[in-house]
């Protein structure tokens, strides 16, 4: 079995390079590690009281999402709310910004320990750049690239086209499947993040864990 | 950089907006009296300008030309501030912003809330405290590292309370930025970026970076590095969030 030999390399290599960095990582190799990661370094001692997210189908299929949520003490904003209007949850993603703890997942993260990320709205990226006193991110084996340009070629034409046709985009790239830098209304591709290091020191932590996850 | 490159723009045609003409201007008049020294530089930076304006619109940005700072300052004052009636105000750190003297208009007005995040009489946990409220400001004013000629704006940041505004939390975001930011495209920018404008910047900081001595970008790992998180904007999502103000004199970084 090469493959699980070469994901751990990999994981392991990715996780040395975002540390060096300046971010907290950790590798997990199941969902039940990645949740106990969580427990251990951010709800153990009750000094997160309240909390939010960026859309990550990764943490929310891993129970990050729920498991923070439901956690004792803290407040968790709903930025994913069908049924608020829109006005009411620009305004809670606005809030979002100013909690203790944003959980999101991530577009790409290189071998040498960057992340990057394209938004449509913006409230993801800022989540994880600036505002919240601390960030965690759930990111599956399959986000790892070499460098800046995988990244931006991965997001571009693997993640970003695969989430119009999630989200049923009049873009042409969902008859394509590929990029075409539309002009459409529906584009979803507006605003790239890349962070070279966690500033400060500490504030982002990363839990890459050994599978396939999110887009 | 696998960023889509466009080939570059035509530059709009005679009668396009503001164009001046330099042409007209010099045969006017006799060849003992010139125009001004510098008409023929205004005159190259008027298109580039005029290229960048036109992808911004595209990008859904709006895009003013103005030909000097005072004329930025009296667009803001008279024009944008009006319009919007924010009732708070807040900035990223910007050499362009400072040097058109709109803090102190701005203060002045009495009637916007202005959270001043570079006073330097605060403590540094409140004025960091100051910078997550203006996230959430009615009117954020910032520079930019740079301006591309497909209508992208490239920032780097060391803390990400500026870059992190482009993004998303203000309801308005107003650009001022000098000609010497307009750059072709995305690696033009970010090689001006790391070449230039953050080793020029991390000399005015006084840090102790290896470029200090270089003068350029030697990637790092030092405490004082002052470049963290790049953001790239390259549509205004919703449409006409962010207000570019291009200005046709050298500013800033």
């Amino acid at each position: 079995m090469t493959e699980p030999a070469w994901n751990e390399l990999r994981l392991e290599d990715c996780r040395q390079a975002l540390e060096k960095n300046g971010f907290r990582a950790w590798v997990a190799r199941s969902k039940e590690k990645a949740l106990d990661l969580v427990r251990e370094n951010y709800l153990s001692d009750g000094h997160i009281t309240s909390a939010s997210w960026g859309d990550s189908l990764t943490a929310e299929d891993l129970g990050v999402v729920d498991l923070v949520r439901n956690a004792r003490g803290v407040d968790f904003i709903e930025t994913f709310d069908s049924t608020a209007g829109q006005d009411v949850i620009l305004e809670r993603r606005k809030q979002a910004l100013l909690t203790d703890l944003f959980i999101a997942g991530t577009n790409a993260v290189t071998l040498d320990g960057a992340l990057v990320n394209l938004d449509m709205v913006g409230n993801r990226i800022t989540g994880i750049m600036f505002g919240p006193k601390q960030v965690l991110l759930c990111i599956g084996a399959n986000k790892i690239v070499p460098d800046l340009e995988a990244a931006m070629a991965r997001v571009k034409q693997v993640a970003a086209t695969q989430n119009a046709l999630r989200h049923l985009c009049k873009t042409p790239c969902v008859k394509t499947g590929r990029c075409m830098d539309c002009k459409s209304p529906d584009r979803i591709c507006n605003t790239w993040s890349i962070i070279e290091r966690c500033h400060p020191r500490g504030r982002i932590g990363v839990i890459l864990v050994d599978q396939n996850l999110g887009l | 950089m696998s960023h889509p490159k466009k080939s570059p723009k035509k530059p709009p045609k005679q009668g396009g907006p503001k164009r001046s003409d330099n042409t007209a201007a010099k045969s006017a008049k006799p060849a003992a009296q010139p125009g001004p020294a510098n008409q023929h530089r205004d005159d190259f930076w008027n298109i580039r300008l005029l290229t960048a304006q036109e992808a911004l619109e595209k990008g859904n940005f709006i895009c003013h030309i103005v030909s000097d700072l005072a004329e930025a300052r009296k667009l803001v004052l008279e024009t944008i501030i009006p319009s919007h009636q924010p009732e708070s105000a807040s900035w990223g750190g910007s050499m362009t912003f400072k040097e058109s003297g709109l803090v102190e208009a701005i203060k002045g007005l009495g009637t916007i809330k202005v959270l001043d995040t570079y006073d330097t009489s605060l403590p540094n946990e409140q004025r960091l405290e100051m910078r997550r409220q203006a996230l959430l400001v009615d009117m954020f004013f910032t520079g930019s590292n740079a301006v591309t000629e497909d209508g992208a704006l490239v920032n780097l940041d060391m803390i990400g309370n500026r870059v992190g505004a482009l993004a998303f939390g203000p309801k308005k975001v107003v650009v001022l930025a000098g000609r010497n930011k307009v750059v072709a495209g995305l690696d033009e920018a970010m090689f001006r970026i790391k070449e230039y404008a953050a080793p020029a910047n991390a000399m005015k900081l006084n840090k102790k970076t290896p470029c200090l001595k270089t003068s350029h970008c030697q990637d790092c790992s030092s405490e004082d590095r002052i470049c963290n998180t790049w953001v790239i904007n390259e549509k205004s999502w919703p449409k006409a969030r962010i207000e570019v103000i291009l200005i046709n004199q050298d500013l800033g970084l």
